[in-house]
């Protein structure tokens, strides 16, 4: 699965988690989150789980971060991998 | 309920002038984009687009501290990806930069009392500060620095840059890289290292994103005054908190446009705000032809209305040829339509 | 027939709404990719409300069940494809004017199910009439007979455009559509469910609304506001004079037939047939409201 183009799903409100998607050559992943410190590594293998899952292997993946569960953050991401394939 | 929806002919709605002016802000003028907040079908809030900075936020206080600036700034991002655009800038007042910075904003300068510049995004403030130190590595001591639109590069320009290179061992020259002037920054910033190429002591430099032209400043503040000061304390903090440490510049010139109030108070808050810092400021007169002060602006009026010879006496021989090559034509064409 | 004495509306595209849902007591929670997203947004809302689905799959007591978009939009089979394998209890679906609009979502969803293995015709479908011809179309739609029609729901924000009327407080506009939904609804042995009070802050509305709601023979409503919840759910339940005249309507009628009368009565009237299935629906609703005890 390639990214065609920037794309963007979720929000920055509590419980939600905002993912921004770009073309890269390689697989590059940042993690911003409230609660950074406790949760950020799991926030991040997260992401790579759900990013191998969707079978993408080179992005610029931004990740911020208001406290969502895991199956938000599979979702959102889900979304902005899906718009990023989309044309126009 | 509240949603978001774009405010269409936001010059013509009432509601959205008094939510500015609540917050002290004028309409933000050629913008790109916009979201406003609904609450059925009150407008509690708004944001604009323009480029990639998000401008003119303001949150009626009734409905403040729900989340909203969450679905407000939301709306926005998706905006502005959906332009292709992945980094942002907002810059506010002073009041409202925590509620940005919980937001995930970070904090590039801060010009209170008159507003806070912020990022957020892919690239950072660091990043750049990085790539500018990667230029200075090796350059001699002290240096100095110019930040110019140069739009297009003049006499006085070139002025300007010869004092600072007599005086300093190295100098730096920054083109502010937003394209909102009437010549293209490409074009710009070349007519600029034609102009000093024979200086062997100027480096041309792109301002890249923190170095802001008054031109993306504006609309923030309605008295006109304080706008200038705004914009001159904008540019200290920027250029004291990120340019000068990058590129070790003790120095930063400027010049003066005696009949510019404007002017005067910008360069007036430079020279409160970077001495403080560690960077002296010179102000440095303008030359003149004819007793007529040597200024792009001068330039681009005698353009337009097609005074070719005045025009020859204010800018180098560089300049000149691109001002008559087909590559300059259709700028000048808009530039007389556009009045 | 499940009872749903409250159905909540929640945002599709909100994941700290959807993630409150399970404490806020609703009989049903209506995760909404309607209304309550923007066009822009209902392919990433879509994705959540799935997600959703997936991680409280048999953790929630109540009612999970999913407003589609209608079927004249490009939306809706999106909505289908992607959530049904996710096994809601049922989906909405709005703008209902024709017996052929619920027998297009129900073919699909028959499809989906089968691409998945999941157990045929056990998401069920809810329909809601917001339109005047789905108002008069009431009759046929709840006859339709797909297996899935679990109830006829009222929407009366939308009803009052396509009617020419103007939307008031007392909502008298929207009288003759209420109670011809709960007549198709009884005739076709369906359970009612009334629209929305829009007042979020008026409580003392719409509480009589309500009031007024279950006295033309709604069994439940739609709320849009958490805090409408228990007011609504206290006036669709039974009260205890309520459930006391039910056990005794049972238990006479089950002496009767123990002893063979034909007709029975109770404090002097006679029991009808509807009232026996009437009085099993009030101790249904108490066994549940009571988590079992009764």
């Amino acid at each position: 699965m390639t990214i065609k183009h920037a794309a963007v799903a979720g929000t920055l409100e509590s419980c939600d988690v905002m993912i921004t998607v770009e073309p890269s050559d390689t697989l590059e992943i940042t993690v911003d989150s409230t609660v950074k410190d406790l949760f950020g590594k799991k926030i991040l293998a997260c992401v790579e789980e759900n990013l191998k899952k969707q079978g993408v292997t080179a992005a610029k993946v931004q990740v911020q971060d208001k406290g969502a569960f895991d199956c938000t953050i599979a979702a959102r991401l889900e979304a902005a991998v899906l718009r990023a394939q989309k044309e126009g | 309920m509240i949603h978001t929806e774009k405010i269409f002919r936001p010059d013509r709605n009432p509601r959205l002038q008094e939510l500015l002016t609540r917050f002290d802000l004028t309409l933000p003028e050629n913008t790109d984009d916009n979201v406003g907040l609904y609450d059925g079908d009150q407008l509690v809030g708004c944001g604009f687009l323009k480029g990639n900075m998000f401008q003119g936020i303001a949150i009626d206080p009734a409905y403040q501290g729900e989340g909203l600036s969450a679905t407000l700034i939301s709306a926005l991002i998706q905006l502005a990806v959906q332009r292709g655009m992945t980094y942002y800038q907002i810059i506010t007042k002073p009041s409202m930069a925590t509620m940005f910075m919980n937001l995930g904003f970070r904090r590039v300068a801060d010009a209170s009392p008159y507003a806070v510049f912020l990022e957020n995004g892919a690239g950072s403030v660091a990043a750049y500060a990085k790539s500018l130190q990667e230029f200075a590595q090796g350059a001699p001591e002290p240096r100095a620095c110019l930040v110019m639109n140069c739009n297009p590069f003049t006499l006085g320009h070139r002025y300007l840059v010869e004092k600072a290179a007599a005086e300093n061992p190295w100098v730096f020259l920054l083109v502010v890289e937003e394209d909102r002037s009437e010549f293209p920054f490409a074009d710009r910033i070349r007519l600029v290292r034609e102009g000093v190429r024979d200086l062997p002591n100027v480096q041309v430099l792109s301002g890249g994103d923190y170095v802001i032209s008054s031109r993306t400043f504006p609309a923030y503040f309605t008295r006109q005054e304080s706008l200038s000061a705004a914009q001159g304390a904008m540019d200290a903090a920027v250029f004291a908190a990120v340019v000068a440490p990058a590129l070790g510049v003790a120095r930063r010139y400027v010049g003066t446009e005696p009949f510019s109030a404007s002017t005067a108070l910008y360069n007036e808050a430079l020279t409160e705000r970077l001495p403080p810092r560690g960077i002296e400021v010179v102000v440095v007169e303008r030359t003149s032809a004819n007793g007529e002060i040597i200024s792009a602006s001068k330039v681009r009026q005698c353009l337009r209305e097609g005074d070719w010879d005045q025009v020859k006496k204010l800018v180098p021989e560089s300049t000149w040829a691109y001002l008559r090559s087909g590559a300059a034509e259709h700028v000048i064409e808009n530039m007389k339509h556009k009045e | 027939m499940r009872i749903r004495r409250t159905l909540l509306w929640i945002p599709g595209n909100n994941p700290a709404m959807m993630a409150n849902a399970p404490i806020l007591r609703a009989d049903t929670i209506g995760l909404d990719n309607e209304d309550a997203v923007q066009p822009g947004d209902k392919d990433a809302a879509r994705i959540l409300i799935r997600n959703y689905l997936e991680s409280v799959r048999g953790k929630h007591p109540l009612e999970l069940a999913v407003r589609i978009n209608d079927v004249t939009t490009p939306y809706w089979k999106d909505d289908i494809t992607c959530i049904a394998p996710a096994q809601p209890d049922a989906f909405i679906v709005p703008k209902v004017e024709r017996p052929e609009d619920l027998y297009l979502v129900h073919e699909l969803l028959t499809q989906v199910e089968k691409e998945h293995g999941l157990p045929e015709n056990e998401i069920k479908l809810l329909p809601i009439l917001e339109t005047a011809l789905g108002i008069e179309n009431a009759f046929l739609i709840a006859s339709t007979t797909t297996g899935r029609l679990d109830g006829i729901m009222m929407g009366g924000e939308d009803l009052v455009t396509s009617l020419g009327a103007l939307r008031t407080r007392e909502g008298r506009e929207i009288d003759y559509a209420r109670c011809r939904i709960v007549s198709a609804a009884r005739a076709c042995n369906l359970n009612p469910i009334d629209t929305v009070f829009p007042d979020v802050e008026d409580i003392e509305g719409m509480i009589a609304d309500t009031k007024y709601s279950r006295q033309i023979g709604y069994s439940g409503r739609a709320v849009i506001s958490p805090r409408h919840v228990t007011y609504a759910n206290e006036v669709y339940s039974p009260s205890e004079k309520d459930i006391l005249y039910a056990q005794e309507v049972l238990e006479a009628y089950e002496e009767g037939r123990r002893l063979g009368k034909g007709a029975v009565s109770l404090h002097g009237k006679m029991i009808d047939a509807p009232m026996i299935p009437r009085a099993q629906q009030v101790l249904e609703i108490a066994k549940m409201i009571r988590g079992g005890k009764l």
